[in-house]
């Protein structure tokens, strides 16, 4: 079964698949000044680069930017910023000096949400990234290095987590948790951790098949070999022979698998199972905006725009991240 | 007091302009758009505002009924109002003779298959939820519900047209014909329905007979065909209904209910559309119903709710066991803001008390004005708030201690109600573990169940089931109708003055002894903030614009039995 | 071969019952509305609460539910009945599958095609302007939410709340046999929506496999014989390059038919997706069973499929 982790598009595609058929040869490679030079020459790159350090920036620095720019804090509702029209019906008011991208229903400011979104949406989609190239690692290692049983069991598990309908069990899992005081007996509470953890849940699965193909592959190496017979444990040939081998194409696959999270994130958070108010979440704003979006498009232009260029910018990188590493599958 | 006159204003204008004083055409079918379908076709299950208005009220006869502007019960199966005796304890109703089931029965309609009918309200399999409140104290009903009798022996029909209910004590709802009006009280033919009320589930509502204007088409067996549930449900006239023994014109040939509707489109198609009226949304979303009063005013009808929306605190769970924390809550709380979030002044006044205005007891607990300093200010009062946390304890004025558990509604406008909530709370330091789930999951599973400790419901609606108050205070405040699930007593209030008081009241007869006794109750309550009720809202109901439409004051919705299509 | 089918057959029954298990357990466990509650209306007393348990077999333990369940499933291909109507869960999925099913292979039709001649032309005109132009597009397509897409495409062009009136609003799905012309108009916008953000990864997909079989010796070498260079790209090139594409459009048609979730409620589409959607919130357990099921059989189906074809197209793949 081949896949990528593009969820949040309903169906993935097989870009990961191309990606994939080229990691064997990274590994072994791992010339980083040849890599450095092909990616300083990429301004598409670098300028994707720039702007995901400037959205990082924003995401830090949320607070001070909502002051200098005199907006109100995020989750200021009031009502003073409607208008009543003519039949005298509260409705959100346009982008204008006081709401540079105007109030959503609640008389809320969009643009501190807009900006407060981005700490959100990262702070997601990199926390289920770590985690989930976390125990993908740790799962492929072990399946590929002792092989027999340990590789059947685990690979059969992967397997059957492969045949769910992926949305659906993460939508699940995460509406589940998201329930009451918790699931697991209050184990994890609802808020940011469920997303996080429902992400890295259907994610590690992929990593983990890459990670084992590696893995098979570099236990047959020479400095494997030399490493057993000096008798080192399997703990040490794990993490301190071969783990070392894996960082370049894992830091590679991380870059691309960002934006799926992020895409991830907004896609649960649309469906309202994600982000829990009054946490500002992309998803959720595109969301709300569905049932007022012919009355007030600021409400998804802003939000929807925030989230497509994040997902472009982390997308752009890691095009050329990979053509750098790999100038064969270069894209010109 | 102003807005009081306003309404009332409003609503004679509409009532007017309504019903116009000139008969409606005969023929015509009319296409009713809703969200949900109907609970259920049996009579003796349906309760829902939906059921009344999709089948209860054009195609069924129950003792009384109500007239489309009227606030009180009429004679419909009944041929009068009832007549009391023995201290109010027996109550004797006269029926009409020559009203018919729907084929396949055809036969008249007698008491005895009235009394089958509440009868049939206490069995499991029926599923009927209000009998226990409203008909329990008629005599021999426990030793039917335990299996020892074979029927309720309160309730007798000495011949076809007499009923006579008796009772343990005088019960108000019962003595005044309210709790009469109920769909449990259509008759039902026992000898053709009691072979579907066997089993595990009551299967009559496949197959019910109906003795009103209209019915379900069926087959010759009387199974139901026009029903696809939660799509499509048809009404066509029945052939044995007799117009002169009946209120109701009935003008329309056929009616068409359809189910599955988006809310915001429904309103389009029915404002732009022709021969539609809209189902059971109480209100268009926000947006829609600034274009509905833009564009179609005229093809935009009020009605009272006769119900109230609040915010709840579950008092068993700290801090809310402090009554200070509670009026702080309430003082804070910026209710012409949430009031915007469901569409503004237009939708109803913000509300002070629970009991509505129009319901009895309204004037007697404080009408529109209120006595207490956190219930006066609509838009809210910070500083106020932040003198009652002090007066809890919190030096600060700002709560500081752990994260409470708040559950609410997933879909708009509820759903920027709870945000405001929220929102709003979050000045006097609030912390909450917000979720949104559907309506019905944040009923059954968290705030209607007091083993789930949920701190705050920030959308609680509760309305009238007749025009009388304590169908609005004794199943949320008395302490005796807190259960492990389903519970509507949220805050879990229990307080055992307030419960004696409340068991005094629903004994008095008298319908001006039992204003002043509910809402001398309603004011007690609101006294110990136990919710912040916020508003008072109307039902909003649109029509075509060939459709002369006319809404029924005790639904709130159209009443399909009146309205003719121009 | 014949063997081979079947062994896979085999292991897609395990698998099957594997994920059931696994979804009845995680459903189980977790918290969930109270069946019961929400099946007793809106005022119910303790004892009918009780009454309804009983006959949904809520009183029992989990293993001996489950045993039943799974029972009825073999024995009488019986899912079961929801929880929020007591309809057969079979009936409605099966009424919902058609809408699904009308998505799923229209969109897939169009973004394979668009995919497909995009890729190509991207991959012969390496690095002109077109190829930048399209690439620079298909990022964009693939970096934006199918929701979005839909979203913008119902604000500018649905003929109820649209500014341009093109296509059929959100909820205006109506069943082949019902009214075809109806149908095919109602979901031209999902379909166009759905195979935008597909035909970019198809596009990019294909670009790549051409760039690399393009530059292989049997290439030159038909080149070299003269033939045309259509000919060499669309013959010689596409036939090879494409096996990546086949996989790739079957896994994703075996997800999309579990129920495109996202685009069926952005749409209102009455589809298999929706139902599931909606059966998690309402913690339908039997009809989150049955979706859960249906899209699980659904994906290790065109698993299977796409291995067999594999053989078909490249007879280097052998199956033992």
């Amino acid at each position: 079964m081949t896949g990528t982790v593009d969820f949040a598009r309903e169906a993935p595609g097989d870009e990961g698949s191309a990606l994939i058929d080229v990691m064997p040869d990274v590994a072994a490679r791992s010339p980083f000044q040849l890599f450095w030079r092909r990616l300083r020459t990429d301004r598409v790159a670098l300028a994707a680069a720039a702007l995901i350090v400037l959205l990082v920036l924003m995401a830090i620095c949320a607070p001070l930017i909502v002051k200098l720019v005199g907006a109100r804090p995020p989750n200021q509702q009031s009502d003073k910023y409607f208008s009543l029209g003519k039949v005298g019906v509260p409705s959100p008011t346009g982008p204008s000096s006081k709401n540079l991208f105007g109030v959503d229903p609640l008389g809320r400011d969009l643009f501190s949400r807009v900006v407060y979104g981005a700490r959100v949406s990262l702070e997601i989609a990199l926390a289920a990234t770590a985690l989930s190239v976390a125990i993908g690692l740790v799962v492929g290692l072990f399946a590929g290095y002792f092989r027999g049983w340990v590789d059947t069991v685990l690979s059969r598990l992967v397997d059957v987590l492969l045949a769910f309908p992926i949305l659906l069990l993460g939508i699940g899992i995460a509406s589940a948790c998201s329930l009451g005081h918790g699931c697991l007996g209050g184990l994890i509470k609802p808020g940011l951790g469920v997303v996080i953890l429902v992400i890295s849940f259907v994610n590690w699965t992929y990593i983990a098949r890459i990670v084992r193909g590696q893995v098979l592959s570099l236990r047959e190496r020479e400095f494997v070999e030399a490493a057993r017979s000096l008798g080192a444990s399997h703990m040490r040939i794990m993490f301190r022979e071969i783990l070392p081998n894996l960082v370049a194409p894992l830091i590679v696959y991380a870059t691309l698998i960002i934006p799926q999270n992020i895409l991830f994130e907004a896609a649960l958070s649309f469906l309202g199972v994600g982000v829990q108010p009054p946490d500002p979440s992309w998803g959720k704003m595109i969301a709300d905006a569905t049932d007022v979006f012919d009355t007030a498009w600021w409400y998804m232009v802003f939000p929807g725009a925030a989230l497509l260029l994040t997902v472009l910018a982390f997308n752009l990188l890691g095009d050329g991240l990979q053509d750098a590493i790999n100038p064969r599958a270069s894209r010109s | 007091m102003k807005f009081l006159m306003a309404m009332a204003l409003a609503s004679t204008a509409l009532l007017v302009a309504g019903c116009g004083g000139t008969a409606g055409k005969k023929g015509g079918t009319l296409t009713v758009l809703s969200q949900g379908d109907v609970d259920s076709l049996d009579p003796g299950y349906q309760y829902y505002q939906y059921d009344y208005e999709a089948l209860s009220q054009p195609a069924q006869r129950t003792l009384y009924g109500w007239k489309p502007n009227l606030r009180k019960p009429s004679p419909d199966f009944a041929a009068s109002m009832p007549k009391l005796s023995n201290g109010g304890k027996t109550i004797t109703i006269k029926l009409k003779s020559g009203v018919r089931f729907s084929p396949p029965v055809n036969r008249v309609a007698t008491a005895a298959d009235v009394k089958y009918a509440m009868e049939r309200d206490f069995l499991p399999q029926v599923a009927n939820s209000y009998a226990p409140v409203y008909y329990g104290d008629i005599v021999g009903v426990k030793a039917f519900t335990d299996g020892k009798a074979k029927g309720i022996s309160g309730i007798q029909a000495p011949n076809p047209t007499t009923l006579v209910i008796k009772t343990t004590k005088p019960v108000g709802v019962l003595t005044t014909a309210n709790a009469l009006t109920l769909p449990g009280t259509a008759p039902v033919p026992k000898e053709y329905a009691q072979k579907f009320d066997k089993g595990k589930t009551s299967t009559y509502g496949q197959h019910v007979v109906f003795t009103g204007p209209y019915m379900i088409p069926n087959d010759r067996s009387g199974k139901v065909t026009g029903w696809t549930p939660s799509k499509r449900l048809e009404l066509v006239r029945n052939p044995n209904w007799d117009r002169k023994t009946d209120y109701r014109p009935a003008y329309l040939e056929r009616i068409a209910f359809l189910a599955g509707n988006d809310l915001s489109l429904a309103t389009r198609r029915i404002l732009s559309g022709n021969g539609q009226i809209s189902g059971d949304f109480a209100a268009p979303p926000v947006a829609d119903f600034k274009l509905a009063l833009e564009h179609y005013p005229s093809q935009v009808s009020f009605t009272p709710g006769d119900s109230y929306r609040s915010i709840t605190m579950n008092t068993t769970v700290k801090p809310f066991d402090n009554v200070n924390v509670r009026k702080a809550v309430a003082a804070v709380i910026d209710r012409n803001a949430l009031v915007a979030t469901r569409g503004g002044s237009r939708i109803g006044p913000v509300a002070t008390h629970y009991i509505p205005p129009f319901l009895p007891g309204f004037q007697e607990a404080g009408g529109s004005k209120s006595p207490y300093d956190y219930m006066s200010q609509p838009n809210g009062n910070l500083a106020l708030a932040k003198r009652y946390m002090r007066k809890a304890g919190y030096a600060s004025g700002r709560y500081n201690g752990p994260s409470l558990l708040m559950v609410g509604d997933d879909s708009a406008p509820a759903k920027n109600t709870g945000e405001a909530v929220q929102s709003q709370l979050q000045q006097l330091g609030f912390k909450l573990n917000y979720q949104q789930v559907p309506h019905e999951v944040a009923n059954s599973k968290f705030c209607g169940v007091p083993k789930q400790k949920v701190a705050i419901c920030p959308n609680w609606a509760w309305g009238k089931d007749f025009y009388d108050s304590q169908s609005m205070i004794d199943p949320t405040f008395n302490g005796k109708n807190i259960v492990p699930s389903n519970n509507s007593n949220l805050s879990e209030l229990n307080d055992p003055k307030l419960n004696a008081a409340m068991d005094r009241a629903e004994r008095i007869p008298d319908p001006a002894g039992r204003a002043k006794a509910w809402g001398a109750i309603d004011k007690a309550v609101t006294g110990l903030a136990v919710q912040v009720p916020w508003i008072w809202d109307n039902d909003v109901n649109l029509r075509s614009k060939n459709v002369k439409a006319v809404t029924n004051l005790f639904n709130g919705t159209w009443d399909v039995a009146f309205t003719s299509i121009k | 071969m014949i063997r081979y089918i079947v062994r896979r057959l085999l292991w897609m029954v395990v698998l099957l019952f594997l994920v059931s298990a696994i979804t009845f357990l995680i459903f189980y466990a977790l918290p969930s509305a109270d069946p019961a509650v929400l099946r007793a209306g809106r005022q119910p007393n303790t004892q009918l609460i009780a009454h309804i348990r009983h006959q949904l077999g809520l009183d029992r333990p989990w293993y001996v539910q489950y045993w039943h369940y799974i029972k009825r499933l073999v024995l009488h291909f019986d899912f079961g009945y929801s929880y929020q109507n007591l309809i057969s869960v079979r009936r409605q999925i099966f009424e919902r599958l058609p809408a699904t099913i009308s998505l799923t292979l229209g969109a897939a039709v169009l973004w394979i095609v668009v995919g497909m001649a995009v890729g190509t032309i991207s991959a012969v005109y390496r690095g002109r302007l077109v190829d930048r132009v399209a690439m620079t597009g298909a990022l964009v397509g693939i970096s934006a939410p199918v929701y979005l897409l839909g979203l913008v495409g119902l604000y500018f062009f649905a003929n109820d709340t649209g500014k341009i009136h093109v296509f059929p609003g959100s909820g205006s799905y109506t069943g082949l046999t019902v009214n075809p012309v109806k149908w095919f108009t109602s979901l031209l916008l999902p379909w166009i929506v759905l195979a935008t953000t597909q035909a970019a990864i198809y596009a990019r997909l294909l670009r790549a496999n051409l760039i690399d079989t393009l530059s292989e010796d049997y290439i030159r070498t038909a080149r070299a014989k003269g033939l045309s260079e259509p000919r060499v790209v669309i013959v010689h090139g596409v036939r090879s390059a494409i096996t990546p594409v086949v996989t790739a459009a079957g896994l994703d048609v075996g997800i999309l038919l579990g129920g495109a979730i996202l685009t069926e409620t952005v749409f209102n589409i009455p589809g298999v997706g929706h139902l599931a959607y909606e059966s998690i919130k309402n913690s339908d357990l039997p009809m989150i069973q049955g979706t859960v099921l249906l899209g699980a059989f659904f994906i290790i189906l065109l698993n299977l499929v796409v291995d067999v074809l594999y053989a078909f197209i490249d007879p280097r793949v052998r199956y033992a």
